[in-house]
């Protein structure tokens, strides 16, 4: 949940308190409208009364805010576009690991059909490499949000319906990242990354060295759940995808093929997929009834990413245009014009 | 515990790999924990008597529940968030590592 259920009683009336309790209770209130909603339209997504009905890939515009306190935390452009691909592969289910699926399994790959990229754009309308960089006093961020806050030793968010803001930074407690739900206040939407579980290059470091946290942060971003259900261990939690077997918690390490709980024998606990706790190597699909619920992600909540996605290039590269089952995987060349963000006037 | 030592306000993580059998032990964040997807939990107390007590949550930053703490007997330190109390009996601190009687 984001901190803006995280409401403290005032212990006495003092001058603003006051209105600092109403907006959060108010933003909690927000919240939990907000995900009402967004359930609502994926399970209309699940049962089929609504189709998924985008036709083209959509290429989702990132900026990259490297937020360091020491000079090998800032880590290099290589290593962004390091994880860009891994996403790029991740998330049209072109990673050359896919055929490490388990045969049982193979028939439930999904393509999401998004493809990410570094914005060209700023919010300003001016160009950019789609990375913003600030050295900190803050020796490590944690979870409390502080790293998306100029004012608290971070990087303010860039517009969330238009970029997926992914801030990169020393987070302590051996923590690997974290992310928002849609529906969450903009200040604090996407995902944080610590810098050694970033990328495949650099300061990345096995086993979380393929870019793989960053999938999975990107996926709770695009409302998938964990696939154990987040219940602990218990096995009546679910992550609401039909076709992900119902599992106790989460696994760890790479896990050998079957691991049965919760009785889902014979094929067991589905550890390959990225919304499990599995290392790095040992992860590699999202589900068909995962990528439903990113349609209906992106029907609802961040259709605003398809928009600003959508607003053709001034070259019109046609990478886009043809039909989506036909396009080739990363065909765009790296340096293809702008397609994103178009100039917004602020927040 | 009539008061506090000064060392113990900050965000405690739990250092799983070091429990003993009657000793939980946690550390502070920049502890070298081994990197994991899993958030920690643990706990914060703050000067003032708040409290927030961290446990794993469904986007892997931690839940945080807000509550409050109050000097307890001896080595003992009370903790309440929602409607759960327990003691924390303090067995060894400084401010790079916290021992709690299991």
């Amino acid at each position: 949940m984001d901190t803006a259920d995280i409401v403290e009683t005032p212990v006495r009336r003092r001058c603003g308190s006051e209105d600092v309790h109403r907006r959060l209770l108010n933003e909690s209130l927000n919240y939990r409208l907000n995900r009402a909603a967004i359930e609502n339209l994926a399970f209309a997504f699940a049962t089929g009364q609504e189709q998924p009905s985008r036709a083209e890939v959509v290429t989702v515009p990132v900026v990259v805010h490297v937020v360091f306190g020491a000079d090998e935390q800032n880590v290099s452009d290589e290593q962004i576009d390091s994880q860009i691909a891994v996403l790029n592969e991740d998330f049209r289910a072109t990673n050359a690991d896919v055929a490490n699926v388990p045969p049982v399994w193979q028939g439930l790959v999904a393509d999401a059909r998004l493809e990410f990229r570094r914005a060209s754009v700023d919010p300003q309308g001016n160009p950019t490499d789609g990375v913003t960089r600030r050295r900190t006093d803050v020796l490590s961020f944690s979870d409390d949000e502080a790293v998306k806050f100029t004012a608290r030793g971070g990087a303010d968010a860039w517009p969330a319906d238009r970029y997926l803001n992914v801030w990169v930074c020393r987070l302590g407690g051996g923590l690997l990242g974290y992310a928002q739900f849609p529906g969450g206040p903009p200040a604090t939407d996407g995902v944080v990354i610590t810098h050694t579980g970033f990328g495949t290059t650099g300061t990345a470091a096995a086993p979380f060295n393929l870019g793989r946290t960053t999938t999975h942060e990107i996926g709770h971003w695009l409302n998938l759940f964990h696939i154990g259900g987040d219940d602990g261990t218990g096995c009546s939690g679910t992550d609401f995808v039909s076709d992900t077997p119902n599992q106790a918690g989460q696994n760890f390490g790479t896990p050998s093929f079957p691991s049965v709980t919760c009785n889902n024998g014979p094929d067991g606990d589905m550890f390959v997929n990225y919304m499990d706790y599995t290392d790095d190597a040992a992860m590699f699909m999202f589900t068909h009834g995962q990528i439903l619920r990113v349609e209906a992600c992106l029907a609802g909540p961040r259709q605003g990413l398809i928009t600003a996605a959508g607003s053709p290039p001034p070259d019109s590269a046609p990478a886009n245009s043809a039909p989506a089952n036909s396009a080739p995987a990363n065909s765009a060349p790296a340096n293809r014009a702008p397609a994103d963000a178009a100039p917004v006037g602020g927040e | 515990m009539a008061e506090i030592s000064p060392d113990l306000f900050r965000r405690w993580y739990r250092s799983f790999e070091e429990d003993t059998d009657d000793q939980a032990v946690y550390r502070p964040a920049d502890f070298p924990f081994p990197p994991s997807r899993a958030p920690r939990p643990g706990f914060e107390l703050r000067p003032g008597g708040a409290y927030v007590e961290y446990a794993a949550g469904p986007v892997d930053g931690a839940v945080a529940s807000p509550g409050r703490w109050e000097p307890g007997e001896g080595d003992a330190v009370r903790v309440r968030a929602g409607a759960a109390s327990r003691l924390l009996h303090i067995v060894a601190h400084d401010d790079q590592v916290l021992r709690i009687r299991r």
